[in-house]
């Protein structure tokens, strides 16, 4: 197998955020069918047709292929753990499928830091995380938990 | 000749009787399953998502960062969700179900090697009025333990029925 050109995130601290900080915007797509089906693939799940086949999709009275819900949340999660750092561990994390991803929408996920505080010992960032299409439109609002090392310990 | 009869379509059940029927589903759904957590489904997981940090590839990486080995990205729960459990439900009454929400809690990272152990309940089904009419709302809950008996991941999902 080849060997894959990995990339380790960032170090960050408890200490880098702040509430009401803004998290960078990270820009997916835009997507397509290809996504959807690596999606599948990686689920091997190939049940529903609409999400790969425009004849089915359209017959069943959809615009066209919708791309999962899921898979929309897993790349916000992921672009959650690429804000928060290597040494993050997310405790916690929540979507809505609220608006459809189609083929060639492009998918701006964006984020919040809603509060910071220490329990038992511990660092949490709580955030609020969201997926936009290029009509501004969030199909994909999340909120997210996470544990981060403090900063010299 | 006579004209043909076609049945008329199932009538639409009362709220009384969708209320019966909804809280027939809670309780366990299926069996528990126990699957092996394999290489090359984490390393599919992780390039379908662009997820490119060195933990879910390579062993040395992953347990330089404190890890029992290379580790599945979150999302391979899915993996799981869709060939380990039963996730397509029946309803008597409504159209069309949708895929509303998920709900996750993190435990213990599950590792490449790992065993893991999938149990499957119906937590909550409830009918609502909204805007659209009738809605059914049911609630799954998939809990995720490995070997050691650790709690790695709890995925609730919620289904609307219109």
């Amino acid at each position: 197998m080849l060997k894959v050109e990995t990339r380790e995130p960032e170090e960050r601290f408890f200490e880098d955020f702040s509430e009401g900080q803004e998290l960078p915007t990270v820009t997916k797509g835009p997507m397509m069918v290809g996504d959807q089906v690596r999606w599948a693939g990686a689920c091997d799940n190939y049940e529903s047709e609409f999400h790969h086949d425009e004849y089915v999709a359209k017959a069943q009275g959809l615009p066209g292929i919708i791309l999962s819900g899921p898979l929309m949340a897993s790349l916000l999660m992921t672009t959650v753990m690429q804000w928060m750092g290597r040494g993050a561990r997310l405790v916690r994390f929540f979507d809505q499928n609220r608006g459809s991803t189609m083929p060639r929408d492009l998918a701006h996920l964006q984020g919040r830091i809603r509060r910071t505080y220490e329990e038992a010992g511990k660092a949490f960032v709580e955030l609020e995380c969201w997926i936009t299409n290029q009509r501004g439109e969030i199909t994909t609002p999340g909120s997210a938990l996470v544990e981060l090392p403090r900063r010299g310990r | 000749m006579s004209a043909v009869q076609t049945a008329d379509p199932p009538a639409e059940i009362s709220d009384a009787e969708a209320e019966r029927y909804l809280q027939t589903l809670i309780g366990p759904i299926g069996e528990e399953v126990t699957t092996l957590v394999e290489l090359g489904a984490v390393r599919r997981m992780a390039l379908a998502l662009g997820d490119l940090d060195p933990i879910h590839f390579d062993e040395a990486a992953a347990k330089a960062r404190g890890y029992r080995g290379i580790v599945a990205p979150w999302p391979l729960l899915w993996l799981y969700f869709f060939t380990c459990t039963v996730y397509e439900h029946d309803f008597p009454f409504g159209k069309a179900t949708v895929h509303g929400q998920d709900d996750y809690e993190f435990h213990e990272p599950v590792v490449v090697g790992d065993q893991l152990t999938i149990r499957t309940a119906m937590v909550d089904a409830k009918l609502k009025h909204g805007k659209t009419g009738r809605l059914g709302q049911v609630v799954s809950e998939r809990r995720f333990t490995n070997q050691r008996g650790e709690l790695c991941a709890v995925l609730r999902t919620t289904l609307f029925r219109r």
